[in-house]
């Protein structure tokens, strides 16, 4: 399992990567999506291969043969985190547009014509 | 009372004193000084109770205050320290009063100056006390700092303020390289005070040399030595009441006093010590003193006399390396600090004085012992300062710089012949100098008795003006105090070289260590006897009396040479901010979000292979053994296998797909994807998080789809490097990913002995997060606040073995405990990030600038203060934006206003 997902990070950075280096600012708004993704499984990758482990819930059990709760605690708050970034960086696509007329990266950076 | 306390409240009195000089009405000054002699009185007081209590020699005094930071109250009260602190406090009193007679009733500059005033005061006295490197440290720059604001006094003036600057990025940078030094002697050494490395003793190893070249170039830096000095003359646009203050007695000996507090403990164990310290002491002592004659502003003057005596300072710490006797050489070094003071500041105070009532430049000065009673005993008091300035017979100056000649004199055996005859001529040049000096002044003031026009107006021509406007004509007692204060401090000297009994008895008894040069120097204090048996150092005061007064006659030397550093801090500054700070700037902030991820992904790959060698075949022998393909449970991996597809399949199209809605969608299936993969790792939190969130932002991502145009494809650039560094930072991750999942862990045994068995942060939260405690018996509160044994759980609930579970969190679901409980903080910075985010977006939509003017002049925003108001009524108001137009697709359309009914404000 840690290699199926160690390969999924691995795909989705590079996918996330290209993205981020295109000058389409909503390609790089979905690039920034897709790192948020591929950093949680980063992160869950490392609780080790899931199978055969019950979640981290003692209902009355020994905690042993449960998974590690702590990445998951991590990607809980990093989620939530994301998802705020996410609307922050659609606001500003919006405002980009009304703003500067341009959603291409490289007419944002020139400096404003007066 | 606790002397550690006490010590604490004598540097404090300053301080509270001046803020509660803050409160007190602007109109009230006669309070207001009231409460500013109050400070120094205070701490004064304090100290001398403690003195009365423990004497001279109490030593160190200590309060743990933040251990884990190195940092403690700790004082030592020994000679030096108590001294500079009596130095501080004492002459401190003194310009408190000056600065009344100086600013005049003028309730402004008071209510502003004596804050700082006395701010300065409690740094100075905390750098004199303190023990502790850190502590040392925190003063250190509290002096900067009030010395930035006392310079820079003239708000308006930008000259004044570019002396504050510049005064305070030299002491500053030397503030910083002092830190690093501090640091690393605490740090190499586990001594993180003056004593502590003083009783352990330093080794003359590399990283204690670094350390000290380091913490010296601090002393450097604020001792004004050359190259760095030019700060010095600059801090002359500070008011008088500062430079006679801060810029000769007490803050510019701060760097003195630091390689004072050094000399016993590296004097003899670092051979740098001499070697750096003794040239660069002389120079400056020689070059002060030279480019003072060239001056013709009193402060200026002054100014550079002053770098000349911290050179001679310093030279006197670099010659007390060697031995004379088997005793260190070192002679009175405290009596040469407290000379310097005690002709420096009347020299600063009468200087002020005189540019109050006539002007500073000595050619319209001419005469000017001659114009009245005040003027005379001006010019009185000025020309007695400035004969201790020469070091003239029968002044402590005198006896200080014999000792200085005596000091050059012991080292002959140390130093080569032709270097030891060097540092004779720049002893015997400095001391011509100066006296010089004294010629001239004497002669302009007193010899030069042409009329001059009896100018009255104020210098402006150096350093800016000092901040007292026509209120300089005072009646009653305060115009007095522009004298009386120098009368005072210049009259110690002549009582030290008169009566150098009486002196040694009230004051050098107590302050000196050493009394070793007593004993082989009996005659020194008595000049008649000394003179019957002249040695060279007397031969060298005689010379240097000599040729200064020839030097002071002859008309050279006059205004012939500039300090060539008065353009090292503007070049410098020009360099800075104009060519190389924007070059800088546009080199690392290009504006293209592109550059800045090559950057990134780039150093993240360079310094991944970096890391191997760049040795490709590392990755062989590393690959981990760990990585099993669990078969018992074939189903569950078949899915494992699906969902990667599945995602992999969805992140390599997300680039490919050209049709937007199409690529949200192809985002979102790598959501759902991706909550499922949380499924497969038993994370039901996660995926439910996960899934309403891919819901929500799906459908968000949707609608700013409908807000922003269909734009037509373009073609896509620089693809080839793109995808290598993609494909290579995927990679990276890849294998980071893989070999950190699954390194093997060293059980962590600092977590094994606070919590038995758990091993990892992971099995402390499982063990930690169960409430299946006995809690009838045992009730909540008992368990959090650890009243309760735990031990007894154990039995009563009926785990004895391993996994048996302890009390804390109180919940069954261990992420959901470790989001509330245990990580409690980091859950509120989450929902304040969200909400952060939420004021951001609302901030962004909230007001809907016209499309035609999109960069608003400040007018425009000025009128829409109110928008959102408009638009509240509107259907959709908020979010109401340029829907385009799929007829025009082109453009066209948006140049509509969004909203119609607004017309142009401006």
């Amino acid at each position: 399992m840690t290699l199926l997902t160690a390969i999924m990070v691995g795909v989705i950075f590079a996918s996330s990567v290209y993205l981020m280096l295109g000058r389409e600012l909503k390609g790089v708004c979905m690039g920034v999506f897709l790192l948020g993704h591929g950093a949680n499984l980063a992160i869950i990758a490392t609780s080790r291969s899931p199978i055969g482990l019950q979640p981290p819930v003692l209902g009355g059990h020994s905690w042993q043969g449960l998974v590690d709760p702590l990445p998951q605690a991590l990607i809980l708050t990093a989620i939530v985190i994301g998802f705020a970034v996410q609307a922050f960086l659609l606001t500003l696509l919006v405002v980009s547009w009304r703003r500067a007329k341009t959603l291409e990266l490289n007419e944002l950076a020139v400096e404003p014509a007066h | 009372m606790n002397p550690t306390w006490q010590l604490t409240l004598a540097i404090l009195a300053p301080v509270f004193c001046g803020a509660a000089g803050m409160l007190l009405p602007r109109k009230e000054v006669g309070l207001r000084v009231g409460m500013s002699v109050l400070g120094p009185v205070l701490a004064m007081w304090l100290l001398g109770l403690f003195v009365r209590d423990h004497g001279f020699e109490a030593g160190v005094f200590s309060i743990a205050w933040m251990e884990s930071l190195q940092l403690n109250l700790q004082f030592n009260a020994d000679q030096l320290g108590l001294f500079f602190a009596f130095l501080v406090s004492g002459i401190g009193l003194l310009i408190v009063l000056y600065a009344r007679a100086y600013f005049g009733p003028d309730e402004a500059s008071l209510f502003r100056f004596y804050p700082s005033l006395l701010l300065f005061m409690t740094a100075m006295l905390g750098v004199a006390l303190a023990d502790n490197f850190v502590l040392l440290l925190l003063f250190w720059e509290m002096t900067s700092i009030s010395s930035f604001l006392l310079i820079g006094w003239e708000r308006d003036d930008p000259s004044s303020v570019k002396k504050a600057m510049q005064a305070f990025i030299v002491t500053g940078a030397g503030g910083l390289a002092m830190m690093a030094g501090l640091v690393l002697m605490g740090s190499h050494t586990a001594c993180w005070s003056f004593s502590e490395l003083a009783a352990a003793g330093v080794t003359g190893d590399a990283l204690t040399t670094v350390a000290f070249l380091l913490i010296f170039a601090g002393a450097a830096a604020k001792s004004a030595q050359v190259p760095l000095h030019f700060w010095l003359p600059g801090a002359m646009a500070a008011p008088t009441p500062v430079s006679a203050y801060l810029h000769s007695a007490t803050m510019v000996k701060a760097g003195v006093y630091l390689t004072g507090r050094m000399w016993p403990i590296m004097a003899a164990a670092l051979p740098i010590w001499p070697r750096l310290i003794i040239p660069l002491g002389a120079l400056t002592m020689v070059y002060g003193a030279f480019i003072a004659l060239q001056k013709t502003d009193l402060k200026q003057i002054f100014a550079y006399t002053t770098v000349s005596q911290l050179g001679l300072l310093m030279c006197m710490y670099g010659l007390s390396a060697f031995e004379y006797h088997h005793q260190p050489n070192l002679v009175w070094d405290v009596t040469q600090i407290l000379n310097h003071a005690l002709y420096k500041a009347p020299l600063f105070i009468l200087a002020g004085a005189i540019g109050h009532v006539a002007s500073r430049e000595l050619p319209e000065l001419k005469g000017f012992f001659w114009r009245g009673g005040q003027a005379m005993i001006m010019s009185l008091v000025l020309l007695l300062a400035a004969y201790g300035l020469a070091a003239g017979p029968g002044t402590l100056s005198f006896t200080a710089k014999e000792f200085f000649f005596y000091q050059i004199y012991h080292a002959k055996e140390a130093i080569p012949s032709p270097w030891f005859w060097v540092l004779v001529s720049a002893g015997v040049a400095t001391g011509m100098f100066n006296v010089a000096i004294f010629v001239r002044l004497f002669r302009t003031l007193v010899l030069d008795r042409e009329p001059s026009g009896h100018k009255h107006g104020h210098d402006h021509a150096h350093g800016g003006g000092h901040g007292h406007g026509d209120h300089g004509h005072e009646t009653g007692i305060w115009p007095a105090f522009l004298w009386i204060p120098g009368l005072i401090i210049v009259s110690f000297q002549f009582v030290g070289g008169l009566a150098p009994g009486l002196f040694d008895h009230w004051v050098l008894h107590h302050i000196e260590p050493s009394r070793f040069y007593e004993a082989h120097l009996p005659s020194l204090l008595d000049v008649a006897a000394h003179l019957a048996h002249p040695e060279l150092p007397l031969i060298m005061s005689g010379v240097a009396i000599a040729l200064g007064v020839t030097l002071g006659l002859a008309p050279v030397l006059r205004g012939v040479f500039k300090d060539p550093f008065d353009h090292a801090y503007p070049g410098f500054y020009t360099l800075v901010t104009k060519i190389v700070g924007p070059q800088a700037f546009g080199f690392v902030q290009r504006g293209h979000l592109g550059s800045y991820i090559t950057f990134v992904a780039v150093s993240m790959v360079g310094l991944f292979f970096w890391s191997f060698g760049f040795d490709l075949t590392a990755f062989a022998r590393q690959w981990p053994e760990g990585i099993v393909f669990e078969t018992d449970q074939f189903s569950e991996l078949t899915l494992g296998v699906l969902l990667t597809v599945l995602v992999c399949l969805t992140a390599v199209l997300l680039p490919i797909v050209t049709d937007r809605a199409s690529r949200v969608l192809v985002l979102g299936t790598c959501g759902f994807a991706v909550t499922a993969v949380y499924y497969l790792y038993r994370a039901p939190d996660l995926a439910l998080t996960q899934i309403s969130i891919e819901i929500v932002s799906l459908i968000l991502f949707l609608l700013v789809l409908s807000l922003i145009p269909r734009e037509a494809p373009k073609a896509r650039m620089w693809v080839a490097p793109r995808v290598v560094l993609s494909i290579l930072v995927g990679g990276v991750m890849f294998w980071l990913t893989l070999t950190s999942s699954l390194v093997v862990r060293p059980p962590n045994p600092s977590m094994a002995v606070n919590n038995g068995t758990a091993s990892t942060l992971g099995q402390y939260f499982m063990r930690n997060s169960h409430h299946g405690i006995d809690t009838e018996h045992f009730p909540r509160e008992q368990l959090t606040s650890g009243l309760v044994d735990r031990s007894q759980f154990h039995e009563g609930d009926g785990h004895h073995d391993e996994a048996s579970l302890h009390p804390g969190g109180g919940g069954d679901n261990i992420v959901n405990v470790i989001l509330v409980d245990f990580r409690g903080f980091d859950t509120m910075g989450e929902i304040t990030v969200l909400a952060l985010a939420a004021m951001g977006v609302w901030t962004l939509l909230r007001k809907v600038p016209r499309l035609d003017d999109e960069y608003c002049s400040p007018g425009e925003y000025g009128n829409d203060a109110g928008g959102f108001g408009d638009y509240a009524g509107e259907p959709g108001g908020l979010l109401r934006v340029d829907i385009p137009d799929p007829s025009n697709s082109s453009g066209d359309g948006h140049a509509q206003p969004a909203v119609a009914n607004r017309s142009p404000q401006s």
